[in-house]
């Protein structure tokens, strides 16, 4: 019962980060243009013709006025066009985020799936070879940048060795699975299409491979600092003392705690991966939102930056939720009431 | 001979130094017996259980000399396979905090249902693990069921609610019976008791008192009851260890440590358990000594009244004054004095 209401109140603090998204991207859109209708008259055009088209466009209103006005178009989907790409930003952002939401989130699958477990093997092997071997690759994991990383290993595995495809998302020669939710995982499964599975997958090797380095190297070290914390405590003593075998009491009791307190930095991770997300793109030719977004601020395409700004918002503000969720899920002390995140 | 410590020797490297804490403790323990270890905070009665149940961190401690047999096996020689079916099953521990010592995201039942069902291997096999609820649906039913039970032998009132909850959702005096139950459930021979309770207030204490020493009498285990307060340890045992600063100073059957008390350590400390006839409370000047640089003689002799010159060069051993007594001082040693 209480799981609930710690839902509703995880729910609430995203109100105002969502006022805080919507006036950035107010700021984006009206702002930092300048005069719009100036802008769209160009020169030539007398002062009363400026005025006229301003008065028409609602320019002339009180600026929270205005505001509101544009929270509410935007709420209905009217992003405006795409001054490069000269389609709706609405059908840009469908054609894109999703590459992009399925390169970030496998990507973030893989960091925790290989990060927690080498966080767990290099804390119990503490000091041992396989707690250095860690910490020199946490040290270059995080260093070595990934555009450097991601040309390597498309020259090794892809070029030279021809294992794995180049660039891209799909195999162009043939069709994409059935256009369902855009994302390619999804779209084959639901659809059984086992060829474009198999297909899939091996285009997103290398890229959310590339992507997930780094991550996994901070994921592990924070799971191994943790798991090093619990050693200390008295339950793991407890447990020790009354013959709790050891397997169990790492792998259940320990890594249960561990993770809990590695989720928060999962959560900010993905902040991480949007961000990492655009060097990934651009050396692999995904066709993200991400290589979108910097066209779209080179060539000071606004419609689009609004859009690539409310949709990387909004995955974050999601993502992040998700995260809450699955903390009350495993953390009683959370969803009983008896500590505050 | 139940549990028999042989002149344990364990030293902390810190960053002043080797702190050297046990100094040759000898401890011994019969079937069935209730043995109290009484000293003041600090002096190491925490190390010495830690050491005998092999949860001492090392580094930074380290048992530099000693044995530990426990039903003549050497539990500090022993491999994690032997350990495993004696720590738990055979030796049990109920620990100092109640709250901190139970796992915090897991429910009573979960936490007891694994103890009962895989205690005693070094490790489970996950595939029997995983299979234990699905085909084996009556293993962790009757697991609970043992569970339930245990719960209710320690005068749980709600144990189905209790086995549903989390520690948090539990008082301190609701977790510490909830320890000894999980203690007991392996129907041990040996008991050991971290002063349960210290964290708690007085009223529950004393009810967590009662109902260890009902259940030790009942299960006919030996205890080895850790505690600071001469007046609880005297409650809970037969015979009593005084331990000061990583030394044994006296060793007696109860009422005979309480009728003549040798040790100036001894007498202090029973002169300084307060008294319902409300005489003064009389404490011991001074406090435990530093284990990097201790005294190189007696370690109480900074502290004692009765001190002469050789108790600051020569250490005392521990030699008997009576069948059971046996008292490491130097008044007490006719040898000492005679030359
Ligand atoms: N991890 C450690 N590192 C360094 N020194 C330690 C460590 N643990 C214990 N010691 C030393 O050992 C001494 C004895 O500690 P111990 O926990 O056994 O005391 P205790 O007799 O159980 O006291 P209390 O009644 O407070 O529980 C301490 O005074 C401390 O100096
Ligand atoms: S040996 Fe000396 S210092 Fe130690 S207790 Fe006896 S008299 Fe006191
Ligand atoms: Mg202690």
């Amino acid at each position: 019962m209480r799981y609930r209401d710690y839902l509703a109140r995880r729910l609430l603090t995203i109100i105002p980060a969502f006022i805080g998204l919507s006036i950035l991207i107010f700021v984006i859109a009206r702002v930092i243009p300048g005069d719009a209708a100036r802008l769209a008259l160009g020169p030539e055009a007398t002062k009363d013709q400026v005025e006229q088209l301003r008065h028409e466009m609602g320019l002339d209103l009180p600026l929270h006025i205005q505001y509101i006005r544009y929270v509410e178009e935007v709420f209905h989907g009217k992003l405006g066009r795409s001054l490069y790409t000269h389609r709706d930003v609405a059908e840009d952002l469908a054609a894109y985020l999703p590459a992009t939401l399925e390169l970030t989130t496998v990507a973030m699958l893989l960091a925790v799936l290989v990060g927690v477990p080498l966080g767990v093997i290099t804390a119990m092997r503490k000091d041992k070879w396989e707690d250095h071997g860690g910490r020199l690759y946490a040290l270059s994991g995080v260093s070595i940048p990934r555009f450097w990383i991601g040309i390597l290993l498309q020259l090794i595995l892809a070029y030279r060795l021809g294992w794995l495809p180049t660039t891209g998302r799909f195999d162009g020669n043939l069709p994409p699975p059935a256009q369902i939710t855009g994302f390619y995982l999804v779209d084959s499964l639901v659809s059984a299409n086992w060829t474009a599975l198999g297909i899939t997958v091996r285009y997103l090797i290398l890229p959310s491979f590339v992507l997930a380095l780094s991550p996994i190297a901070q994921i592990m070290r924070v799971v191994r600092a943790c798991m090093i914390e619990q050693v200390r405590k008295g339950y793991v003593l407890n447990a020790m003392a009354n013959g709790m075998p050891q397997n169990l009491l790492v792998y259940k009791y320990m890594l249960k705690n561990a993770f809990i307190a590695t989720l928060t930095i999962i959560g900010l991770l993905y902040g991480f991966f949007l961000a990492g997300a655009f060097v990934v793109e651009s050396v692999f030719s995904w066709p993200g939102m991400a290589r979108y977004g910097v066209r779209a601020l080179i060539y000071k395409d606004f419609n689009a930056v609004v859009g690539v700004t409310l949709a990387v918002g909004l995955a974050y503000a999601i993502i992040n939720f998700v995260i809450d969720v699955l903390y009350g899920y495993l953390d009683p002390r959370i969803r009983l009431g008896y500590k505050e995140r | 001979m139940l549990l028999f410590i042989e002149n344990l020797h364990i030293h902390f490297s810190t960053f002043e130094g080797t702190a050297k804490v046990l100094n040759g403790v000898s401890l011994s323990i019969r079937d069935g017996e209730r043995v109290g270890l009484v000293g003041e905070t600090g002096c190491g009665k925490s190390i010495t259980l830690k050491a005998l149940l092999r949860i001492l961190p090392t580094p930074p401690g380290r048992i530099v000399q000693g044995r530990i047999l426990f039903k003549e096996r050497d539990l500090l020689q022993m491999s994690y396979r032997e350990l495993h079916a004696v720590r738990g099953c055979d030796i049990a521990l109920v620990p100092q905090e109640p709250v901190g010592s139970l796992n915090p995201v897991f429910t009573i039942e979960e936490q007891m249902v694994d103890l009962i069902l895989w205690q005693g291997r070094v490790n489970v096999n996950w595939g029997t693990y995983v299979a234990t609820p699905l085909m084996g649906r009556a293993g962790r039913k009757v697991a609970r069921a043992k569970a339930l039970d245990h719960l209710v032998k320690v005068n749980i009132p709600d144990p189905e609610r209790v086995l549903r909850s989390y520690p948090v959702e539990l008082s301190g005096g609701m977790c510490q019976r909830v320890l000894i139950a999980m203690a007991l459930a392996s129907h041990p021979s040996l008991l050991i008791a971290d002063e349960p309770g210290t964290a708690l207030d007085v009223t529950t204490q004393a009810q967590i008192l009662r109902l260890l020493k009902e259940r030790v009498r009942e299960e006919g285990l030996a205890i080895l009851y850790v505690t600071h307060n001469l007046g609880v340890a005297r409650e809970m045992s037969e015979r009593i260890y005084v331990m000061y600063a990583g030394e044994i100073a006296e060793t007696a059957p109860t009422n005979q440590l309480f009728s003549s008390p040798k040790h100036p350590y001894t007498q202090g400390l029973i002169a300084s358990i307060p008294k319902l006839t409300g005489s003064e409370l009389e404490g011991i000047p001074g406090r435990i000594p530093d284990y990097v640089s201790p005294p190189q003689g007696c370690r109480f002799q900074p502290r004692c009244e009765w001190a002469v010159p050789a108790c600051a060069t020569v250490q005392p051993r521990l030699r008997p004054v009576a069948a059971g007594h046996e008292v490491a001082c130097h008044l007490h040693d006719p040898a000492f004095f005679q030359g």
